[in-house]
């Protein structure tokens, strides 16, 4: 009678270890869903990895995404295992919140998807590790021509090797509401100096106190500087060696016409703005058509319009007769990358071709990474009528115009500390010489630190 | 001898039955926390391997960091607002709700719901909402003739705003308080109430001394939780404006998430865990002279 009892003690134990344990396997895999919606979750192969039963090849594939990315790309893979019997492509998809984390880790545990998204700032870093990345030079099932070569060059390629190709292609432009600013200055052929958008802004701001011509805040502010100083050096703000590339006066100025924005009422003051940092299109007033443009990245269309509600034009970045850059950033939307862990190179490199070249496959995925890079994909969409002639034709200018080449370098903390010295600015505590001053000094030691540590 | 063998066995089923507690313990919890000593001794990425370098992180964090000290401090300055107005507020409604009112339990659901909460995106949206320069809170104040305050963008009064959220989220320190409230002998009130105590001197000579445990664990697990706080400012504010809520546990989460620094996050973790410490030392301290326990301490 005892023994059976204790029996029962032991089995009970032993069960809940069991649920414990089956509980937290559960757990696991639905934690990289991450917060964003996404149907069906993380998923998380059970039956991945081991693949070759007759023939057949299992490749993992990871992105981040919304759900029409979701639904495009799922539909894609669909298409791609009807083509190829021989393929199982599963997905593991979710929101972008927690994705450079897990991805990291699986990087550097040789357990990432075969072919993953990534985005383009974490390759410097990726690369700084080893060669994580397979150098897709080496495989000639990838078709490299349909790609805009100084593009590839200038956003993907380290130490000679091609570790990425873009999903799609990305720059900055002016969207503006078109409801508000009706008159001919604005549209997809004109272009703004940046004194007429200070004029422009003053006036506006004038006649209607409530409204401010530019929606910004501190991350967008810091693009228009560097654009605004790229006009004035041609180069990004340092060069391949670390080296400082524009002079604090022209900082200083930089700083003094985000000052005067301020003051003349061309932008919100930044205990308004601040608030809505890295979400500019919550600001009610971009809502309520009492903010003019906004000088963002060109796949912030659709998020721009506010689940339609406004009607987003596209107008190309602020151009400068003299300027000697041309202010424009182009960069991949994101990039596909394949870990040099994988077990079937041959296979990735097929799917990773398909995805970014073939016609069908552009077809699909239309444009939910972005204006595609390829020219062959470009093309099909235009057919479509997807990518809108609006859009190619800003797309277009910003290409002639020539885009800024940023050094494919480790940051470290740069962006924070131009976020800190713009908000300095911004809220009036630091002076423009003052803070051009500190900003070029602290900015001068970090790049020499960066450079040592390379 | 028997009986020894029966006990041990005995001993052996009960740490059976608590074993997945235990497992779980030593691996995510007791071997995270023994490695990260290891790890802030090193040079150490997710992606590489650490590499030995004695105390430098932490000389780092001290001389060259030009934000680890202030997050600190501002860490301080968000515990010293957050806790004693939480707890004033929740001894307040835990008062009120120790009542004999109609629907009592509906209420205390009621008032424990914003805890559950947490810091979720639609708290940060809902507070913006709330504190914008037209948001609502602003618009009562103008209605009764009082200047607008930015109360998230401006860097005088971000940090109190964000501390509010926390003070709303008052909850489980209610509840406590609740059960203590319930603790105390109804005999005290009449007897005070017979020699004419009014309703403040009860509060201050009955029910305050008596409920004195429950304040003291109550002020120690707040405290903790405070200088571990993170979502509230990560989500409301990112750290911003002009890093005014930038509080020590963002600066630990951007160390080793977003420069992946992981070496470098583990000695600043140690600095906060050094810092709760002795906090937390002190408090018990200064409440082991205050402390009224009904069985005079000994257990």
């Amino acid at each position: 009678m005892k023994n059976w009892k204790k029996g029962i003690a032991l089995l009970t134990a032993v069960g809940i270890m069991a649920g414990m344990t089956t509980g937290c396997g559960g757990g696991s895999g639905s934690a990289g869903a991450g917060a964003a919606p996404a149907p069906g979750g993380g998923q998380t192969g059970e039956n991945g990895g081991a693949g070759a039963s007759d023939g057949q090849v299992v490749l993992r594939f990871a992105w981040w995404g919304g759900e029409e990315r979701h639904n495009a790309t799922l539909a894609a893979i669909e298409k791609y295992q009807e083509l190829n019997p021989n393929v199982i492509i599963e997905p593991e998809y979710g929101g972008f919140d927690g994705y450079q984390q897990k991805l990291i880790t699986q990087l550097s545990g040789n357990s990432a998807a075969d072919i993953i998204q990534i985005d383009q700032p974490w390759l410097a870093d990726i690369n700084k590790q080893g060669e994580l990345l397979m150098d897709l030079n080496t495989t000639d099932n990838i078709d490299l021509s349909q790609f805009d070569e100084t593009f590839l060059k200038n956003c993907l390629e380290y130490d000679g090797k091609i570790v990425g190709l873009p999903t799609g292609m990305n720059t900055n432009v002016f969207l503006y509401n078109k409801d508000v600013l009706k008159d001919d200055r604005f549209g997809a052929d004109k272009t703004l100096t940046w004194d007429e958008l200070m004029e422009i802004g003053t006036e506006m701001h004038a006649q209607d106190p409530e409204f401010y011509l530019l929606n910004v805040e501190q991350t967008i502010v810091n693009l228009m500087l560097h654009s605004y100083l790229n006009q004035k050096t041609g180069e990004y703000i340092f060069n391949n060696n670390y080296e400082r590339t524009f002079t604090e006066e022209q900082l200083r100025d930089g700083f003094q016409m985000v000052v005067d924005w301020i003051d003349n009422g061309v932008i919100e003051p930044a205990e308004v703005n601040g608030i809505y940092l890295n979400r500019w299109y919550e600001n009610p007033k971009w809502i309520d058509g009492k903010l003019g443009i906004c000088q963002v990245w060109l796949s912030s269309q659709s998020t721009a319009t506010v689940d339609g509600s406004i009607d987003v034009g596209v107008m190309p970045m602020i151009r400068e007769a003299d300027g000697v850059g041309s202010g424009v950033m182009i960069r991949p939307s994101q990039v596909y990358g394949i870990p040099s862990s994988t077990k079937y190179p041959e296979e990735a490199t097929k799917f990773l071709d398909w995805l970014v070249n073939d016609p069908e496959a552009a077809a699909i995925l239309k444009d939910t990474r972005g204006v595609p890079a390829s020219a062959a994909a470009r093309k099909v969409l235009l057919d479509m009528e997807i990518l809108s002639e609006e859009n190619n034709r800003v797309v277009e200018s910003a290409m002639e115009a020539g885009a800024m080449t940023i050094p494919n370098l480790p940051t470290g903390d740069m962006e924070q500390m131009w976020l800190d010295a713009i908000q300095e600015v911004e809220y009036k505590v630091a002076s423009p010489e003052d803070k051009a001053k500190e900003l070029v000094a602290d900015f001068d030691e970090l790049l020499q630190e960066l450079k040592d540590s390379q | 001898m028997k009986n020894k063998k029966k006990k041990s066995l005995s001993n052996w089923i009960g740490l059976l039955y608590i074993s997945p507690w235990l497992i779980g313990f030593l691996l995510f919890t007791l071997y995270p926390i023994l490695s990260s000593i290891y790890y802030s001794f090193t040079d150490f990425s997710i992606a590489s391997a650490p590499v030995w370098i004695g105390f430098k992180n932490y000389i780092e964090i001290f001389t060259k960091d030009k934000l680890a000290i202030p997050s600190l401090a501002i860490t301080f300055k968000y515990v010293f607002l957050s806790v004693p107005a939480k707890l004033v507020f929740a001894l307040f409604v835990a008062m009120i709700l120790n009542t004999n009112m109609k629907g009592v339990n509906f209420y205390r659901t009621v008032y424990y719901l914003p805890s559950i909460l947490g810091g979720s995106v639609a708290i940060a949206v809902l507070w913006r909402f709330l504190f914008r320069r037209d948001g609502i809170v602003n618009l009562i104040l103008q209605a009764v003739g009082l200047p607008y305050v930015d109360w998230i963008g401006s860097p005088k009064f971000a940090l109190g705003t964000v501390a509010l959220l926390a003070v709303w989220q008052f909850g489980s320190s209610m509840v406590l308080f609740l059960s203590g409230l319930k603790q105390v002998p109804q005999e005290l009130y009449e007897a005070a109430e017979v020699d004419g105590a009014t309703k403040m001197r009860q509060f201050f000579s009955i029910t305050l001394p008596m409920i004195t445990p429950v304040v003291s664990f109550n002020v120690i697990m707040q405290l903790i939780n405070g200088f571990q706080e993170f979502t509230g400012p990560y989500v409301i504010t990112s750290g911003g404006p002009l890093n005014s809520t930038y509080v020590f546990a963002i600066h630990l989460y951007n160390s080793a998430f977003k420069y992946f620094r992981t070496g470098y996050a583990s000695a600043l973790s140690w600095i906060l865990f050094m810092a709760i410490m002795i906090f937390t030392v002190i408090l018990f301290k200064f409440f082991d002279r205050f402390t009224y326990y009904e069985d005079g301490g000994k257990f």
